[in-house]
């Protein structure tokens, strides 16, 4: 037994040196936050690079998916339908269609984890202990009243998690009109803390580094868009007066400080400059520009090629005035300038006949809509890769069992100016120009009446005068101004439209669909959240 | 026993009495066995009448030349032959013939076969699978009831899966827990996964290659938890003790071995020739003139081969008065059967073992090196609808001509493009030392102090030439990687053994104290813009630009981007955190990007155990272990696992017939935990966010990385804990002939450590937690040995196990994890698993398939995803069935093994075998092509590709000679064979192979029993020869 003894004694002896390890280990890779002895949130690391992440999620939006796919592919404007073996893609795109997603779709559960999680970072970055300067304060809470925005337009209610609260504490849970209150503060104080871009400057967007940095307009813009659509979000059947006139002053702000509407409108869409972008994200336009591409539509430097999926419907390209032919032609005058073209082919290669084509050479590719026989960069018609021809039909035979040749495609941002071209815009000025227009239908008082500022839009675009204009006349010119952009769904549920039946969606949808639903793993996380009507 | 070795030693004394007497020898000793010193043993000068016994301490003395062979043996022991070589003091052991004497290991101990209370499986070099080995779990691959092993697919050293009584966990690692001599491993992988260029990333390979097949003695697999709970929070998934040979008991002995193997793809796909396929085209509604290029081409055989491999060892043993010594070196070249694949090994190990102070302190040496370097094609795990090399192979037009210059399109490359233009290649050094002292206080102590030291340095590279055209950026610009891996594991380790006896009981104590620290270290650069094709070169540049970028950087970052623009790097040197511009140096290529990491964890235990007989018969023995883990913050740092087993020998109780030479039933409960989770969850942390270079060449994030959050920090989390109930009988017949085990077991995982999604708004979409939940396998295992016929000329054994496993979850509420990504064109988004309640593990989840309407396009009961009746990919039961015969010097065996009542997801054929695929002009099947199935069809994820996976594999055949030498002869002993590998395969599944698990994870949840163009199965045959002088 004295030998056990000595055994222990050496044991715990050696226990003691090697003990000196409280299992406390050293981090080399990344930062512990120290938090106090009673769990109190003590700031972030470093303020500005925050900041510099916080942009980076701008990122997050791009893609087709996510909150990219439940803007566009649940409205009238975007269609992807399956294509022999592609795009079926377990249904996600036909339930959005369809308008049958329910609370365990991907894209809604990924958007909203996502979109909650960059508030909850901008919270950390604006709570008092994290220090932020004022400069940053003001872009923190831009950034976070965008993303709120978005989960009030998207799901009607906002969780709200006490910043440097644990896994065990559940997020509390407020409603459309007081995350609007909440959404205007902060827009009021962006507003007041950032400076407008310069007169008269005009800004190139091309995804460089600075180039998203928000100003003063970009804040006066999304309140303005707040403004509009607030009666909507918080349950009432029409917009205050007030709030009207807000949104005309804002946009008139913004015009006086030079934000105009630029002349060519393919060229808002491209590395030159213009008078109309307000707001860019730093995302490559890659995937929204080949998704409707067909495999054999190529750029120039052949580092792209098309991935030939999402397509439009009648519904959008009839609401364009002019000949259905979309082949380009200079001389033809009374056509919409935003339904686009596909380069004019013919005898030997017109092309070169002139220079506008020659500009959107291009490896053949048109811009706006594509419809009918495609062609190559010397203006030979392309094939389909089975050897038929490839002409973009208007008609589709439905959502599944298509070839590779249905469906009219668009393109705004163009393969001319690189596979991997950068510069999302997510604001521009002819979005505020009509805003305003619809404030004053709306019930809004300005010196200029929505008649005019429609009309001085469509004379830029090269469309018809209008001799009287309704609300759903401003629904319809948003969607000719706008298709793409990612405000279909918003607009169309503000003009009460989004439950209409189209091409393929197989009959009207219930009103509750103008909500998406609270994820089930949402549901299963926070007891807090209640689902939404009508899942 | 002891009586019928008195009795023994009594006769022989009497009989040799004055002869002994007589002599007094030069040479003296002792011999003895595993319970001590064993009187009345015969020791003979080899090849003449000279001989003596030992006395009653076991002692001898014998006139012996300095250059004479001792022959020892007695009844009941194998005898064992021993070299003077001039010793004049010589201990002899004994081994027992007896197989219920033998030793099995336990964790920090032994115990004999007869006395074990838990569930352990011994694999002894003899029992071996052979041919080509590349790591230990292929030695015991079937072998063992219970465990199924699974070799992830046939790349030379590929990753294998061990399930230890099934599956009972969700986390990337569910395999056991690996000892090499008393140092625990880490399940790190040594040397980094792919990096995905453009085609997907793949696994790294088996960690486990490091070890030399040929230095291995024994593996003791430790299955339930009275074993394992000694290793407290590794146990619960098993673990496998590594012993490797020691230079014991031989003298100044050469051991070479060599052998040379053939290996061939066993399985390929039944793909249409130029002719069929341009007709299948032409019948979807193509055109002829637009897909048919004239030539005629099997890319299967472009990419397959016939491989040659060999293996060489060289190993030298011997031993001296008080010590012993063995060195071995050993040359691995195995060339994989697809071009351009193989894995050189070059391993060395030194195990010495020197007695100090009378015997009393014994040091133990064991040094092992390794430098293993592999080359992978272009095949991934997660590649999309373009396909890697093998995808490439099956959709390649068979009318393209053969020569790799013949890129037709960015999206369906030419095999003969992919291996040209693409290479891959790893470098790894592993170094495993450790030391232990055993000091034998007296006859009732030993303190062992076990000191290791495992470190391994990993580099692996790859690169696409500027030349390919397969998007990404790749064409004209070149795209490159190098990723560099430093893993190390510090164990120190003091147990102490106090034995005694009193009355008819037996005690023995363990008490043991364990410190172990693991570091992990690395980063991984993607280097773009090359001006050389040469991909070597392209590597070279890549490694040479980090450095030259370190060096402007100085010390201390982690991550960097450089490109003609921008060059910036972040860190966060001396607790401060960073992002600063810097002048970049010149570089041979335009963008490069880096990513770093470094971190450590500590693992802190105490243990005991007690192991207590009662006249031999009855046997109990209890442990308990506290094991601490830097994973777990707070309160939550130590877990406890204790765990009881218990034995009763009823053969030594008299109401027991004659017949059964042994019946033994046992018993035992026990706690055992899991803490393989993610670096340090329970504090909040930020990070810089990673770097990387866009398709277009530039440095993205542009402005340089922001600061966020990289935990959603949860200081509640704590050990996962498996219960296991285990009881088996053990019993013998006619005489030992036949040993058979019956066993039942239930292990119950609650507290399971996952990845959750956590409520939102949060830092992180995921939050690490103990679920709320169960996972229970239980079931059966059946071992059963025979020795059918036994006698001078011929013998006959036969081995079988058998086990039966049912996994089910339980307690998980409405909660459900998704897994299983399934691959291909139109296919984004898609899955086959769920885990859920009720359910079990991986379930597959899926649309069920009724066939094709009218125009060609699917029918489904309903368009959306279910469960299957429990249809899962985890077997229901696995066997192995074992025949050994040995005629005069012949010896031949055979190995069949199998896996039942399981189902494969047959991905391969969802991406590529659809009527779609012909429609696009990319090649399938005939049958897919006919199959009645429309072009333009989607084909969703569906019962339709859900394959039963029950295979019965040949798995190994050995025939061989040990040659008979005369005695001028230069060697003791020769031995010949020959050795198949998988020669025969019996399954239903169209694939290649169902033995088969591609990981295509979803949010980290890992998958299982996936096939997407996976590395096949080669078939081998190996001659080699084994030579002792």
């Amino acid at each position: 037994m004295k030998n056990l003894k000595y055994f222990i004694y050496s044991i715990l002896s050696l226990s003691v040196i090697y003990s000196c390890t409280d299992l406390e280990v050293e981090e080399f890779d990344s930062i512990v936050l120290e938090s106090s002895a009673s769990g109190e949130f003590t700031g972030v690391a470093d303020p500005a690079a925050s900041l510099t992440a916080a942009y980076g999620e701008l990122g997050g939006w791009g893609d087709q998916g996510g909150w990219y796919a439940l803007t566009q592919v649940t409205t009238d404007e975007t269609l992807i339908p399956t294509r022999g073996t592609d795009w079926g893609d377990n249904g996600v795109f036909r339930s959005l269609h369809q308008h049958s997603w329910d609370p365990t779709h991907q894209w809604i559960v990924s958007t909203w984890n996502d979109t909650n999680r960059r508030i909850y970072s901008l919270d950390q970055l604006i709570h008092p202990a994290s220090n932020a300067s004022a400069e940053i304060l003001a872009q923190a809470k831009f950034l976070r009243a965008l993303q709120m925005t978005q989960i009030v337009d998207m799901f009607g209610q906002v969780p709200r998690r006490e910043v440097g609260s644990g896994p065990s504490d559940n997020p509390s849970v407020i409603d459309s009109p007081t995350a609007l209150t909440l959404i205007l503060e902060d827009l009021d104080a962006a507003i007041a803390g950032l400076n407008p871009l310069s007169t008269g400057q005009t800004t190139t967007y091309t995804g460089e580094a600075g180039t998203n940095e928000v100003t003063k307009t970009a804040a006066q813009f999304l309140k303005a868009r707040v403004l509009l659509n607030k009666h909507v979000w918080i349950g009432e059947s029409a917009a205050a007066s007030a709030d009207m006139n807000e949104v005309i002053d804002l946009v008139d702000d913004i015009k006086s400080q030079g934000f105009d509407i630029h002349d060519d409108y393919f060229e808002i869409f491209d590395n030159s400059a213009d008078s109309e972008t307000i707001f860019s994200g730093p995302l490559c336009n890659c995937n929204r520009m080949w998704n409707g591409l067909h495999y054999k539509q190529i750029t120039v430097d052949e580092q792209g090629g098309g991935w030939n999926g999402f397509s439009t419907m009648a519904e959008l390209y009839d609401l364009f005035e002019g000949d259905e032919d979309n082949a380009y032609d200079p001389t033809d005058t009374d056509r919409d300038e935003r339904r686009g073209f596909v380069p004019k082919t013919g005898d030997g290669n017109p092309l070169e006949s002139d220079q506008k084509a020659i500009d959107n050479k291009a490896r053949g590719i048109g811009l706006g809509f594509l419809q009918g026989q495609q062609y190559d960069n010397d203006g030979v018609a392309l094939n389909q890769r089975n050897g038929n021809p490839l002409i973009y039909t208007k008609e589709l035979p439905g959502l599944t069992g298509n070839n590779e040749a249905t469906g009219i495609r668009v393109i705004k941002y163009h393969p001319k100016n690189g596979a991997y071209f950068g510069g999302q815009i997510f604001f521009r000025y002819s979005d505020a120009h009509l805003m305003k227009a619809e404030a004053i239908l709306r019930g809004g008082t300005s010196s200029e009446t929505a008649l005019d500022l429609i009309n001085e839009l469509r004379g830029k675009r090269n469309a018809s005068t209008m001799t009287a204009v309704t609300l759903d006349d401003i629904l319809d010119e948003r969607a000719r101004e706008l298709y793409t952009e990612m405000v279909r769904r918003t607009d169309m549920i503000r003009f009460g439209a989004f439950t209409e039946d189209w091409s393929y969606k197989g009959g009207t949808s219930d009103a509750t669909r103008n909500k998406f639903p609270i994820p089930s793993v949402a549901l299963g996380s926070n007891p807090n959240l209640t689902q939404n009507p009508g899942y | 026993m002891k009586n019928q070795k008195t009795f023994f030693s009594f006769f022989l004394t009497i009989c040799i009495v004055g002869l002994s007497f007589a002599q007094s020898g030069n040479v003296s000793g002792t011999v003895s066995d595993a319970d001590g010193p064993l009187p009345g043993a015969t020791v003979v000068v080899k090849g003449t009448n000279t001989g003596v016994t030992t006395d009653f301490d076991g002692n001898f003395s014998i006139q012996a030349a300095g250059d004479d062979t001792l022959v020892v043996s007695y009844v009941g022991f194998q005898s064992q032959e021993v070299a003077v070589a001039n010793q004049t003091n010589i201990s002899v052991v004994l081994n027992s013939n007896n197989e219920l004497d033998e030793v099995v290991l336990t964790g920090y101990g032994q115990t004999t076969v007869r006395n074990a209370t838990n569930s352990v499986s011994t694999i002894k070099a003899d029992d071996f699978n052979g041919g080509i080995i590349s790591s230990p779990e292929q030695l015991f691959q079937g072998k063992s009831a219970g465990v199924q092993i699974t070799s992830n697919n046939g790349e030379p050293g590929s990753g294998v899966n061990i399930r230890i009584r099934g599956t009972s966990s969700v986390r990337a690692n569910n395999n056991p827990l690996f000892v090499v001599d008393g140092v625990p491993l880490t399940g790190a992988a040594s040397a980094s996964g792919q990096n995905d260029l453009g085609r997907g990333s793949s696994s790294a390979k088996n960690p486990l290659n490091f070890i030399n097949p040929n230095d291995i003695e024994r593996i003791d697999i430790l299955k339930d938890a009275s074993a394992t709970a000694i290793y407290g929070s590794r146990g619960a998934n098993g673990v496998v003790l590594i012993t490797t040979k020691k230079g014991l008991g031989s003298s100044d002995k050469f051991e070479y071995s060599s052998s040379l193997s053939v290996s061939e793809v066993a399985n390929t796909y039944d793909l249409m020739g130029r002719d069929e396929f341009v007709d299948a085209v032409v019948k979807f509604g193509g055109k002829a003139s637009e897909v048919d290029y004239g030539g005629s081409t099997d890319w299967q055989d472009e990419i397959f081969r016939v491989s040659l491999s060999q293996n060489h060892n060289l190993t030298y043993s011997n031993s001296y008065e008080g010590g012993s010594y063995r060195a071995s070196l050993s040359l691995d070249d195995q060339q994989g059967i697809v071009e351009k694949s193989s894995m050189e090994r070059m391993s060395a190990r030194l195990n010495l073992r020197q007695s100090f102070l009378d015997d009393r302190l014994t040091v133990d040496m064991n040094v092992a090196y390794s430098d293993i370097s592999d080359v992978a094609p272009l095949i991934s795990n997660d590649v999309g609808f373009e396909g890697d090399l093998i995808g490439a192979a099956i959709m390649a037009n068979p009318t393209w001509p053969k020569y790799f210059g013949s890129q037709l399109n960015s999206t369906n490359a030419n095999p003969n493009s992919l291996l040209e233009y693409y290479t891959d290649v790893a470098s790894t050094q592993r170094t495993l030392v450790n030391l232990t002292g055993t000091y034998n206080v007296n006859d009732q102590l030993d303190v062992k102090l076990n000191v290791g030291l495992d470190n391994s340095v990993g580099e692996r590279s790859g690169a696409f030439s500027k030349l390919l055209d397969i998007g990404s950026g790749v064409l004209g610009n070149g795209k490159g990687y190098v990723s560099d891996t430093e893993v190390s594991n510090q164990l120190v380790e003091l147990t102490g053994t106090y034995s005694t006896d009193f009355g008819d009981s037996k005690l023995s104590a363990l008490a043991g104290f364990s410190y172990q620290k693991f570091s992990y270290e690395g980063g991984s650069a993607v280097g773009f813009g090359f001006d050389t094709v040469d991909l070597h070169e392209m590597m070279d540049i890549i490694d040479a630009s980090m450095d030259a970028v370190s060096s402007a950087i100085g010390t201390g970052f982690y991550k960097y981007g450089v490109d003609s623009d921008t060059s910036y790097y972040t860190s966060y040197d001396g607790g401060t955190n960073i992002l600063e511009n810097f002048t970049a140096p010149t570089m041979d290529l335009d963008a490069i990007a880096y990513n770093g990491y470094k971190n450590e964890d500590e693992l802190q235990s105490f243990f005991t155990r007690v192991e207590y007989s009662m006249m031999d018969k009855y046997i109990v023995t209890a442990s308990i272990r506290a094991d601490g883990s830097s994973k777990f913050g707070g309160d939550n740092k130590y877990g406890i696992f204790p765990a009881v087993g218990a034995a009763w020998i009823l053969s030594d109780e008299d109401f027991v017939p004659e017949f059964f030479s042994n019946l033994k039933l046992r018993g035992g409960f026990g706690v055992i935990g899991n803490q393989e989770i993610p670096h340090n969850l329970h504090q909040r942390r930020q990070a810089y966010g990673g770097v990387s270079i866009s398709d277009g060449g530039d440095i993205e994030p542009e402005a340089g990385p922001g600061l966020s959050d990289v935990t959603f920090a949860n200081p509640e989390l704590k050990w996962e804990s498996t219960e296991q109930f285990n009881i088996g009988v053990d019993f013998s017949l006619f005489d030992g002939r036949l040993n058979a085990s019956a066993e039942y077991y239930n292990k119950k995982t609650k507290d399971m450590l996952m990845a959750v999604t956590a409520a939102q708004p949060a830092p992180q979409p995921f939050v690490w937690t103990n679920l709320d939940a169960v996972v229970e396998n239980k079931g059966y295992e059946f071992t059963v040995n025979m020795s059918l016929m036994n006698n001078d000329k011929i013998s006959w054994d036969l081995d079988l196990n058998m086990s039966f496993n049912d996994n089910l979850v339980t307690g998980l509420g409405s909660s459900v994890f998704d897994t299983g990504t399934v691959r291909g064109q139109g296919l984004t988004g898609a899955f086959a698993q769920r885990i859920a309640n009720d359910q079990p593990l991986y379930a597959f989840f899926l649309r069920p398939f009724l066939g094709y309407d009218e125009n060609g396009i699917s029918i489904y009961s309903q368009d959306s995803q279910q469960f299957l009746d429990g249809k899962s990919p985890l077997p229901t039961s696995v066997g192995g069935l074992s025949s050994t015969w040995k005629f005069g010097d012949w010896d031949l065996n055979v190995f069949f093994s199998g896996q039942f009542g399981h189902y494969i997801y047959n991905n391969t054929a969802n991406a590529l075998m659809v009527a779609g695929s012909i429609g696009n002009g990319r090649n399938v099947t005939y049958d897919t092509a006919y199959s009645g199935e429309s072009n333009l069809n989607a084909p969703s994820v569906s019962t339709r590709f859900l394959e039963e996976g029950d295979f019965i594999r040949l798995q190994n055949l050995t025939l061989g000679r040990n040659i008979a030498l005369n005695e001028n002869s230069v060697f003791d002993s020769l031995r010949v064979f020959a050795n198949g590998q998988n020669l025969l395969l019996f399954t239903d599944y169209t694939g290649l192979d169902p033995e088969v698990d591609v990981q295509n994870p979803i949010n980290g949840v890992p998958s299982a029993g996936l096939d997407y163009t996976s590395y096949p199965k080669p078939r081998v045959i190996t001659f080699g020869i084994n030579a002792t002088f």
